[in-house]
């Protein structure tokens, strides 16, 4: 999906371009698109509903399942997990957030930011899979992800449009600006939780699903990476829209070009 | 430069032969004889005589041999030559295959700086010793340097052997290294001193030699990677997409290098840079190289990917979405030998079937069998109108010997009329006059339904699947639904036919014999029928498939077809049979697999022996 999703914000830079995809494509099939076009920081939402199987071929472990996680039948998963986050930190990631299906409180002004990024915004959103992955020993169960989820990282998303209304949080509140006006201001539950550092983000992520817990929010942010249009040089104008007079060379220029071919 | 005791060897010329022979230089490969190769084949083609070359190299970057082959032809058979006039005999390794390739009382070039033993001569063939080394070694300091100018001081003694006029040459050179003054000193010295030995210890030129005509006025040397990518540009392909393989890394190269000539560069009044008129990534994959293709052409771009077999096969499951979802998207594919990696640098045309039913479950495709540079480019301009018409993927089946050879072909021509043809899509205004849009209903009489591109309207607005889906777009999994989408697929492949490039058909007035063949093979093919006496033969080249109902009609009206064709499998004789209906018996397979180019020879020894059985 990713490469497709690729293409289209190439031909048109005014979409708004949404991708939404498995743990099973995303970490595994399509693992390899996943992690270019987070390189290529094509300016895109991208959401993996990530509940640790394959639900569609009905319950295999995917990439994401944690060592020890059972699946509906009993087996334990034996393989270590990919984790979305630290992945796109390794890889350059300019937006990483993760929300939890059963917190829309925290996952809509997550998704509002997603899509006011201006490059490409990777939001895991641990899904539960009420079928084949929500039973006992499973580690992406609801059960399992209410208690085990720290919502570390507070982010409200203020859209551009909108005033900047009330809502002040005192301390240690960062607010990080989008290019189109609008803004996500952190509270960071640790002090100095800082989501523009890369290091420190990283280092608190190993170092808390170690402990087996799942660190929700808007995990990181870098607003200063150009985006796939600005790294290629390309028009204001979206590609697909440019006349074709502007394209072609024509005849005379045919000629030309040929002349060195004699 | 004169050692002494260096004997000539050359014997009296029997008799002239002008403008028409072929030559065969066989090197070492990565010690840089590419551009000494192009430069002999671009003196020749000054001189108004039909010539081509062929590289035949090797897929590593150093070390293996490689052959870069001449023929000259006043008559115009520019088809690969079987043997030759003259082995410049550069490499120690083949030296026994090569000189087993020189023709009765030809010619053999060598570096006598090491003398030949007497068990590496043949009898009947003339040895020409220049002590290439050795006069390189006076002259450059640098091992390197010796390396590569051996190689213009081989094309020096050929300019004197083969009689072309030394000034004209030095200007080539003047054009080609215009801004290296050193280079340029270097390689005109390395020529000199190749020409001055060979004028003064040989006897020049060699009775087969070159006599200049008129100026190749209106005609071009150009390989058919740079005419796809010229063809692209003039399409308006805004986004491309590719994963580099081998032959067909030099139509992205050749595409980028055109972009940043003709859609950027400084305003003309302003002193700032012009944005970029395109966008090419180098994808991660051919996966994500042809699903960027579709994504760019869904949302409104002219897009293409150019790829060989390797990357056809992973681009398998994308072609059947593009075909099934129905959004246009082109491929150019450069074949290559073999299945799996096979033989990168040698040349097949056996990606027909894999071509035309790429993907799973019932998909057909449209695709377009060029035959040289010029059609190239034409036929890569008509894949993106074919394919925004057809809303479909269109497959330009091109191959190594089109794509990475120069060509001799006409001056390529463009009408400033030309406008894209983009098919059925709906604007704004058509979408509200409209009381419903359905993306796979209201088909036209060819089969094909409006499409609407993202961001125009919401009216527009609808969800495009790979999963069944019915004429809403909407998913099903009721079979006589899913049919009605599927059959119209079939029409609207049907209809496609009459709008491909139609076969090239020569017709012989009572011939009951027919020869039919595809893409690169066509010279060697035409050629052949000219050497088999007293065979009463027509002539047909597909240039499309699906096939225009002239391929059908031409088998039915011989008694028997030979099908020419690089496969073993005889791919394009299999699609003939299906298509077209014909009894198999009537089909005659004549496959060339081993991975160089068809010749005339060949072939005609294959048809007239299977004639005898
Ligand atoms: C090329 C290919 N291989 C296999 C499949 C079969 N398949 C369909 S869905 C799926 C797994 C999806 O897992 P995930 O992305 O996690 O989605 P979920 O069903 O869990 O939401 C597989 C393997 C396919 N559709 N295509
Ligand atoms: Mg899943």
């Amino acid at each position: 999906m990713a490469p497709i999703a690729t293409g289209v914000a190439a031909a048109n830079r005014e979409l708004v371009v949404v991708g939404v995809s498995g743990d099973g494509d995303s970490l595994s099939i399509g693992l390899g698109h996943l992690c270019h076009a987070i390189r290529r920081n094509v300016r895109m939402l991208y959401v993996i509903a990530d509940n640790g199987v394959y639900g569609l071929t009905k319950g295999q472990f995917s990439a994401s399942a944690d060592v020890g996680s059972r699946s509906r039948r009993g087996e334990p998963n034996l393989l270590p997990p990919i984790d979305a986050m630290l992945l796109g930190l390794s890889l350059g990631a300019t937006f990483l957030a993760r929300g939890f299906s059963g917190d829309k409180g925290q996952l809509v002004p997550i998704l509002k930011a997603g899509l006011a990024h201006g490059g490409f915004a990777l939001v895991e959103v641990i899904s539960p899979c009420v079928q084949f992955n929500d039973h006992e020993g499973s580690t992406k169960s609801f059960g399992y992800v209410r208690q085990h989820e720290l919502q570390e990282v507070d982010a409200d998303f203020i859209p551009s449009r909108e005033e900047i209304r009330g809502q002040q949080i005192p301390g240690t509140a960062t607010e990080v600006k989008f290019h189109d006006g609008a803004a996500v201001r952190f509270r960071a539950v640790p002090p100095g939780y800082d989501p523009r550092d890369r290091r420190a983000v990283e280092a608190y992520l190993r170092d808390h699903s170690g402990h087996g817990e799942i660190v929700t929010g808007l995990l990181y942010l870098d607003e200063s990476v150009p985006d796939l249009h600005q790294l290629n040089g390309t028009p204001e104008e979206p590609l697909w829209s440019l006349p074709y007079e502007r394209l072609c060379p024509g005849a005379a220029e045919l000629a030309q070009f040929q002349a060195r071919l004699r | 430069m004169a050692r002494p005791g260096v004997s000539v060897e050359v014997k009296p010329a029997a008799g002239a032969r002008v403008n028409e022979f072929a030559i065969k230089l066989a090197n070492v490969n990565g010690t840089g004889s590419a551009s000494t190769n192009s430069l002999l084949m671009q003196a020749i083609f000054r001189m108004g005589v039909s010539v081509s070359g062929k590289n035949l190299f090797p897929s590593n970057i150093q070390g293996l041999p490689t052959w870069f082959e001449i023929r000259v032809s006043a008559s115009g058979h520019t088809a690969r030559a079987s043997e030759y006039d003259l082995m410049v005999a550069m490499n120690g390794q083949t030296y026994t295959q090569d000189i087993a390739e020189v023709q009765a009382a030809g010619y053999l070039l060598y570096d006598d700086s090491w003398p030949l033993e007497s068990e590496q001569r043949r009898p009947g063939v003339n040895f020409l010793g220049v002590p290439l080394a050795q006069l390189c070694a006076d002259r450059f300091a640098t091992t390197k340097e010796r390396t590569l100018m051996k190689n213009v001081a081989t094309a020096g003694v050929l300019v004197a052997l083969l009689g072309l006029p030394v000034d004209e040459v030095t200007a080539l050179l003047e054009e080609t290294y215009s801004r290296h003054p050193r280079l340029l000193e270097d390689n005109q010295a390395a020529l000199r001193l190749g020409y001055e030995y060979a004028t003064t210890h040989l006897s020049c030129p060699l009775p087969f030699h070159v006599v200049k005509l008129a100026p190749p006025t209106g005609r071009i040397l150009i390989d058919g990677n740079t005419a796809v990518a010229l063809g692209a540009l003039y399409a308006g392909a805004t986004v491309a997409a590719w994963y580099p393989i081998t032959p067909s890394t030099s139509v992205m190269d050749g595409f980028s290098r055109l972009c940043a000539q003709y859609r950027q560069g400084p305003k003309p009044d302003a002193g700032e840079g012009r944005p970029h008129d395109y966008l090419i990534v180098q994808a991660e994959d051919e996966l994500a190289a042809l699903s960027m293709v579709i994504g760019a052409n869904w949302a409104g771009a002219r897009a293409f990917t150019a790829t060989s077999g390797p990357g056809l096969s992973l681009m398998q499951e994308l072609l059947g979405l593009a075909y099934y979802t129905e959004v246009p998207a082109v491929v150019v594919d450069v074949q290559r030998a073999g299945p799996s990696t096979g033989m990168p640098t040698r040349v097949q045309q056996a990606d027909i079937l894999a071509a035309a039913h790429a993907s799973h479950g019932d998909t057909r495709h449209i695709v377009l069998f060029p035959a040289d540079p010029a059609e190239c480019f034409y036929f890569m301009v008509q894949a993106f109108d074919l394919a925004e018409r057809f809303q479909t993927p269109v497959l330009l089946l091109s191959d190594l010997e089109i794509g990475m050879n120069e060509w001799e072909v006409p001056e390529l021509t463009w009408d400033d009329r030309y406008r894209p043809d983009r098919g059925r899509v709906l604007g704004r205004d058509e979408l509200e006059a409209l009381d419903h849009f359905w993306r796979y209903g209201d088909a036209d009489a060819e089969g094909v339904t409006p499409r609407t591109l993202p961001g125009v309207s919401p009216l527009g607005g609808h969800l495009i699947r790979g999963s069944g889906h019915d004429r809403r777009a909407d998913y099903t999994e009721n079979p006589g639904e899913y049919q009605e989408v599927m059959d119209r697929l079939l029409r609207k492949h049907r209809a496609a036919a009459p709008h491909l490039p139609p076969p090239v058909v020569e017709a012989q007035p009572g011939a009951d014999i027919g020869v039919i063949t595809v893409g690169s093979c066509d010279l060697a093919v035409r050629e052949a029928l000219e050497l088999i006496p007293g065979v009463r033969s027509s002539y047909l080249r597909v240039r499309g498939y699906p096939f225009a109902e002239e391929v059908g009609r031409f088998i039915e009206a011989h008694r028997l077809c030979f099908v020419v064709e690089e496969n073993r499998d005889g791919q394009l004789r299999s699609l003939l049979q299906i298509e077209t209906g014909a009894p198999g018996a009537k089909l005659r397979s004549v496959p060339s697999y081993g991975g160089l180019p068809l010749t005339a020879g060949w072939v005609a020894e294959q048809i007239t022996r299977q004639l005898e059985d």
